[in-house]
Parts: C-alpha cells; structure tokens; sequence
C-alpha cells in the first residue's frame, strides 16, 4: 500500500550508465541503511530510484523472455533470485522513508516551500510523491483527531493550532533528535574533523575507521559522502 | 532508550552480507547464456563451468548449493591456521579488533547452517575457532562499553556488522545521556551553550581502539 502511492517512475529519466552497473546495488542497499540508521529523513536518491526501477523492468522483460525448455530453468532462478532481492531492498528504502514521513509530517510541512503559481509545496527532501503523501496522511490524521479526541474537549481547547501555536518551541511537533549517537564509516580521508562547535574535539578521519558519533557533527559530511552509516 | 531491540534484524543482516563474494565451483554449463555467464543487475557472474572456481556474490552461492549444482569454497579468512592466528592477536592485543570481513559472522552462520559439506573434515574445528574469535572480540566490546565515561566519539574500527548491530542500543543510549547531562551542566539557565569549562569533553576524549 505505501510503495503504491508513490505512483509511477518517470521513464525518460533513464541515463546511459553502463558503467554504473556494478554500484547501483551497492548504492541503494547504502541508501537503505543510512536512512534507517540517522535519525532525520535524508535527500531522496531520485535519480538511483528512477533508474534502478527502469533497470529492473528490463531485466524483468528478458527474463519473461527467456525460453520455457528446462535446461534454462537454473538460469531463470538465478535472474529471479536476484530481482527479488533488487525488489526488497528499493521497497525497504521507499518504506523506510515513508515511515519517517509519517513520524515527522507536521515538520516536512513547516519546511516544505510552498509552489509558485499554486503548484504543489516542495520539500527539499522529499520526493514530490512522499510529499504529496505527507500531505494526504496529515490531513486524514486531523481529521481522524478531531472527529475522535477534539470533538470531545471542552472549547477553547479543541484546536490543534492554538495549542501547537502556545508554545515557541512548538514542543508538539515531533521532530528527530539530531543529537544522536550513530556508528558511521569514513569513506575517504578526510583529515582532521570538529566534532562540536567549539572545536574543543577533534577525530582524525581516515578511510576504513569506524566511528560512534553524534549525528550532527557528521550530518554534512553524510551529505556530501565523505562517510556512511553502519 | 530501546538497548534490547536492534535497529537490523539478524536475517536482514545476513541479507546484507549475502552480497559478498565467495568462490564456488560448479557443476554445470549454462547453454543457454552467451560465454556460460550470468548478466545480473548487479553485475556479470561466470562463466560457469564445470569444475572451474568462479566468483559470485553468496545468494547465488547457497541458491545454487541448495540445489546441489556446486562446491561452496571456504573463504580465505575461514583457513584453520589464519583463524588461530586471528584468535591470539585477538586475545593478545586488547586495544584492537582484528580485520575481519564486515559481515563474517553471518557468512560464517550461513555457511556452518546450510553448506556444512565446504569445510569437509574440518567443520567442527572451524566452527569453533570462530565461536571462540567471537567471544574475545564480544568480551572486549564489553570492557570497552566500561570505559564509556562522558560525552565522546568513539573509534571502534574493524568492528563487524553483527557486533555493531548488538551494541547500538548499549552504545547509543549511554553516549546519548552522557551528551544530554553535559548539556545540561554546560547551560544550566538553558539558553545558549557557550564555550564553558565544562563543557569541554573529559580527560580522555576519545577511546582508541586502534587499527
């Protein structure tokens, strides 16, 4: 239900990758396990999604076409073994994803930017499906509160707004604690790296080294893949 | 803080680890494949050959033992002599974990559960070998959680998946709190936490256990 309303892939962002065929199951089983370990949802990997879908729909079209005979039935395993493998890893990524979705809804809509010209809201994190999806969960999920809990709360504390909007520091909000320790790997030197703002620590990252680490000292070396989570 | 429940469960590990590479040797041709080889999404596998090693990723591997179409290889880590030598360093140097493939105790599970037949006579002296490797190892990354004494970055290296996976809850939670209740030293009137004396990490910032 939840990987079917992130609609269709777009099929003309298919790229000639040849080269890549090696890292694209190295890369989203990757993306799978650095969304689930860090504590807030991370960019989406459209472009390994889109492609990784179309390349799974070629190697589903050969192996349909393959011969019936027997003497093919070791080699139509094998092709299928492995599709399905592809299959649960992108599904665990796309799942993964949603789940955080779900968690922090009411913060992908505060830091969603509204579309121009009535267009839909993006976020830049999100896919434009999931933040489509984080809209129709929340609205569904207000719904379902106020018809159940506010309906019954005596006026003046049956809005959600006004009791969110009491507090500066919107404590209804959920959101992730970004002060969490993670195990992440270094995936290339990088030297000498602050580990808080006061540059009172210091790691030295090499390649290779494994580290438990607050997850905000490391956020934008995440980014920017100098490490991966573990 | 959930120390009990880990973030991956054992079987996802060891879908991860069914990535690897090991050496087989088939059986079988392909006739039906171009140069007896396989052209998977993740990559080309052959060519199949009877009686030729050929590397696949671990799946294929056990999807293909299982159904009695090759001989599983011991990997080379899995050699009785290396194994012994990797148990002593083990034991002798406390301060460091040795290298050992990042998922070796679910290949070692895999194979020990469904291709016993790889190690031939030896299985059992393998099979303990990395039992007793596991347990130095698992009573080190205890002895280091002991050491675990405020707000720090831990190096942990060539610490494996399955170990990483166990001690998360244990790692996290102690490191989060110790975190939090230095926070809450550094800015007690809880505005903004500026360089204060105590907020600098402890003596010892960081453990190393070294390479």
């Amino acid at each position: 239900m939840e990987s079917q309303s992130l609609g269709v892939p777009d099929l003309d962002t298919q790229a000639d990758d040849a080269p890549q065929l090696q890292s694209d199951l190295a890369r989203i089983k990757q993306a799978y396990v650095n969304e689930k370990v860090a504590p807030e949802i991370l960019e989406y990997d459209e472009e390994l999604v889109d492609r990784l879908r179309q390349r799974l729909a070629d190697q589903e079209d050969k192996v349909q076409g393959l011969d019936a005979h027997w003497s093919v039935e070791l080699e139509r395993s094998m092709y299928q073994l492995e599709l399905e493998r592809l299959r649960y890893l992108l599904a665990s990524y796309i799942r993964t994803r949603l789940k955080k979705v779900q968690l922090y809804a009411m913060l992908c809509l505060e830091e969603a930017s509204p579309g121009e010209d009535g267009a839909a809201p993006t976020h830049p994190r999100l896919s434009r499906q999931e933040m489509q999806f984080v809209q129709e969960f929340f609205m569904d999920m207000g719904m379902h509160m106020k018809e159940n809990i506010l309906k019954n709360l005596p006026p003046g504390f049956d809005q959600l707004v006004r009791q969110s909007n009491a507090d500066p520091t919107k404590d209804t909000m959920p959101a992730p604690d970004l002060d969490r320790h993670v195990f992440c790997r270094v995936l290339e030197d990088r030297g000498t790296v602050e580990l808080d703002q006061q540059g009172l620590e210091t790691a030295n990252f090499e390649a290779g080294d494994l580290y438990v680490v607050r997850y905000k000292a490391v956020q934008d070396l995440l980014k920017d893949k100098w490490i991966s989570l573990t | 803080m959930a120390a009990t429940q880990a973030l991956f469960s054992s079987y996802e590990l060891e879908f991860f680890a069914e990535d690897e590479t090991i050496s087989i040797v088939p059986n079988f041709t392909l006739p039906g494949c171009s140069d007896n080889t396989l052209e998977c999404i993740g990559g080309a596998y052959g060519p199949f050959l009877p009686n030729r090693p050929v590397d696949v990723p671990l799946w294929m591997a056990m999807a293909l033992h299982q159904r009695k179409k090759c001989r599983i290889l011991p990997p080379a880590w899995m050699d009785i002599e290396s194994l012994k030598m990797v148990e002593e360093l083990e034991r002798d140097r406390s301060d460091a974990f040795q290298p050992l493939p990042f998922h070796y105790l679910e290949i070692a599970h895999m194979l020990f559960t469904h291709a016993k037949d790889t190690f031939g006579g030896n299985f059992y002296k393998v099979h303990d070998l990395v039992e007793s490797v596991r347990k130095v190892r698992m009573t080190k990354i205890h002895s280091g959680l002991k050491s675990l004494a405020g707000p720090m970055t831990v190096k942990l290296n060539n610490l494996s998946a399955m170990e990483c996976n166990l001690m998360r809850g244990l790692f996290q939670g102690a490191l989060d709190r110790f975190w939090k209740l230095a926070q809450l030293q550094a800015a007690p009137d809880a505005g903004e936490f500026e360089t204060q004396a105590t907020s600098s990490p402890p003596s010892g910032p960081r453990r190393q256990f070294r390479t």
